[in-house]
């Protein structure tokens, strides 16, 4: 049987992580509390790292953990430490940046290591120094194309993990610190503040200059990445929300499952990207993958990013006895609405909403209020942390 | 390594090094022509040769800092095989592709880890220290404090840069040409002035992408009488009289380390000291 490629998934916190691998992820990476490069999100304690790993492990997935951060001296103190608490917990990987620390874990532990792309590394002769220094598999940099990627496959055949979608950083990982001069925020050390988003005047010029990228989205090219050899697809945003990941998650687990089996057509592609392109409401490109990234790959045009009101509600339970489903609500939505329900094991189902009832049953037309208990009469029984959202043509 | 600090200019241009040398450099670093960002001046490997000849007594450091990708392995290769035969001192690298064709091809030549911001601890010092690597360029955003700490636990040679515009950030987008071309326009340089919050910000671009350096002038001068390392790095980004009268004070200070000589250069150039007394912050809020 052949051995699917990966998809790994962000994850920000349990409950994001148990949607993202109930949606199609086949592994996620998360943060601890310390040495990540995400020092503002949410995080996982020890203890959450190990509920992750449990819960991971009992769908046969993985967990990884970013310890990806520039080490400075004063964070070396209580790492190793912090480390075996992590190997305790049963953790499946390391993504590592700072070479020390690869050296450290694959001297002491029984684990992988996969080396961070803030490695920003680029080319084969690279890929050989790493795979000497033990590394089980390379993040490769964002700003290679999908022809090296096959050239280093092909003569190293290491495990290789690619960026396929999400925001990229304008600069080469590792090689910004924008945030340090402007914020004095660390970017290497998780504190990046997005300078690269702010807007500049420039001399001589009326129109500001930015450098803002579009985001990456490579749902159209996922079969080239397989078989360049790329065994992990991963996507960014370890702060984005469940239902961003439930989306993305389920669009890029139809994408491979159907190229896997020998169906993957232009419509299912076509409908994916245009359901991945209304999550995030940004404008995507491939960027380094196909050809050298240009003007049409960054934003400097002026940009709408439009609040997305898709998301609709998240199923909480279902009552085959009488056929009502239970959710919460996260959207505006009313009686004649167009909707769809998309549900962790990939089944989609389209329909017009007949009637809204809050939670005492009592009908209400309108659901108005965040957060609401709403119930709908629907006759399909639907599996818990599905998903409501707009229908989309 | 020993005690005697290396006074080290970076040069734009070929027509000053005698009068630097005269002043009092002990080193020079240069440009790999095409195998670089964020430098004024590259030389090609015969101008290198001839510069190596031509000032037998300097320390000739070549660098060779930006990412490298698989199309120019082969020729990266050749480079380093005749820099090997040059005799210089070494070569700053940011790509483990030079570390791994060193370790490989078994070159004599020594190397400086000048992976930019990523020189920050004293333990990643040690590790390419064990790797045979010689030198380590250590980052701009680390505090005196801690460039003691690494001083003191590591045998590796360090560089400090002590002079210059520190650069912030570097990509491979043209984001220049990319400005222009989204705008219609022409550029016609290749170095803006740009501007946020009314603070001042270089973006140069070239071949290899595009370079920003922070608007403020880094005068680290404070740090040699504090700190002993083994070559202090001067940009020579100012007009030729001025950086003269820069690098004369800093040599002095060097053999000296009278305090009196940092005052004199701030009221030259200023006393913008990047990070050595500023600690970075990275976590703006607690975890729950």
């Amino acid at each position: 049987m052949v051995k699917k490629v990966e998809l790994l998934s962000p994850a920000g916190d349990l409950e994001r992580l148990k949607i993202a691998l109930l949606y199609g992820a086949d592994a996620v990476y998360i943060g601890g509390q310390e040495y990540s490069l995400r020092a503002n999100a949410n995080n996982f304690s020890i203890e959450e790292i190990k509920e992750a790993c449990d819960f991971a492990h009992s769908l046969g997935k993985k967990v990884y953990l970013t310890l990806n951060i520039v080490f400075h001296n004063e964070d070396l103190n209580g790492v190793y430490d912090f480390i075996k608490q992590v190997v305790d917990a049963k953790i499946d990987a390391f993504i590592v940046s700072d070479p020390f620390i690869i050296k450290y874990i694959k001297d002491n532990f029984d684990v992988e290591v996969h080396l961070s792309t803030q490695g920003s590394t680029t080319n084969l002769e690279s890929v050989k120094f790493w795979k000497n220094e033990r590394i089980d598999r390379v993040v490769l940099a964002r700003e290679v194309s999908i022809k090296e990627i096959k050239e280093i496959y092909d003569e190293t055949g290491i495990d290789i993990e690619v960026f396929i979608h999400g925001a990229m950083c304008t600069f080469y990982s590792g090689r910004c610190c924008l945030s340090n001069y402007f914020t004095n925020r660390d970017s290497n050390r998780g504190g990046c503040a997005q300078i690269c988003r702010f807007a500049f005047d420039i001399e001589d010029n009326e129109k500001k200059f930015t450098m803002a990228t579009k985001d990456l989205n490579m749902a159209r090219h996922i079969d080239k990445l397989i078989e360049a050899g790329v065994k992990s697809l991963k996507v960014e945003g370890r702060m984005r929300s469940p239902y961003y990941l439930a989306t993305v998650m389920s669009s890029y687990r139809k994408i491979i499952d159907n190229y896997y089996e020998g169906n993957l057509t232009e419509e299912i592609i076509d409908r994916e990207e245009k359901i991945l392109s209304r999550v995030a409401n940004r404008e995507t490109s491939t960027h380094y993958y196909l050809k050298e990234a240009d003007h049409n790959d960054q934003y400097y045009t002026g940009r709408q990013e439009l609040s997305n009101q898709d998301f609709l509600g998240q199923i909480i339970s279902y009552d085959k006895e009488n056929k009502i489903l239970t959710l919460t609500q996260r959207n505006y939505f009313k009686e004649g609405d167009y909707v769809e329900i998309f549900t962790p094991s990939g089944n989609t189902y389209s329909f017009i909403i007949d009637e809204v009832y809050n939670e005492k049953m009592e009908r209400i037309e309108v659901a108005r209020h965040p957060e609401e208990i709403i119930k709908l009469k629907f006759d399909i029984p639907v599996e818990k942390d599905s998903m409501m959202r707009v229908k989309v043509d | 390594m020993g005690d005697l600090m290396k006074l080290t200019v970076v040069p734009n241009s070929l027509n000053n090094l005698d009068e630097y040398i005269k002043i009092g450099a002990d080193a020079f670093i240069f440009a790999l022509k095409g195998y670089c960002s964020g430098y004024n001046l590259e030389l090609t490997l015969d101008e290198i040769k001839d510069i190596r000849d031509t000032y037998k007594d300097i320390d000739i450091f070549v660098a060779v800092n930006k990412n490298i990708f698989n199309g120019e392995l082969k020729s990266l290769e050749e480079k380093l095989i005749e820099l090997d035969k040059f005799n210089i001192q070494g070569i700053l690298f940011y790509d483990l592709s030079i570390l791994n064709i060193k370790q490989r091809l078994n070159l004599n030549i020594d190397l400086v880890w000048n992976q930019t911001h990523m020189v920050t601890n004293y333990d990643t010092c040690n590790y390419y220290f064990d790797k045979g690597v010689k030198y380590g360029f250590l980052a701009g955003e680390i505090t005196l404090d801690e460039i003691k700490e690494i001083k003191a636990k590591t045998h590796m040679g360090l560089f400090a840069n002590v002079f210059g515009y520190p650069l912030m950030s570097y990509t491979r987008r043209h984001l220049l040409k990319n400005y222009f071309i989204s705008n219609g326009k022409e550029m016609n340089k290749t170095e803006y002035l740009i501007t946020n919050n009314n603070e001042e910000y270089k973006i140069s671009e070239e071949e290899n992408g595009n370079s920003i350096f922070y608007g403020k002038l880094l005068n680290g001068s404070i740090i040699i009488p504090l700190v002993s390392l083994d070559y202090v790095v001067l940009n020579e980004c100012v007009d030729v009289e001025l950086f003269s009268k820069v690098l004369d004070l800093f040599r002095k200070l060097v053999d000296t380390k009278d305090v009196n000589l940092v005052k004199e250069i701030d009221s030259l150039v200023g006393d913008y000291r990047g990070f050595f007394f500023q600690k970075t912050i990275y976590k703006v809020k607690k975890n729950g």
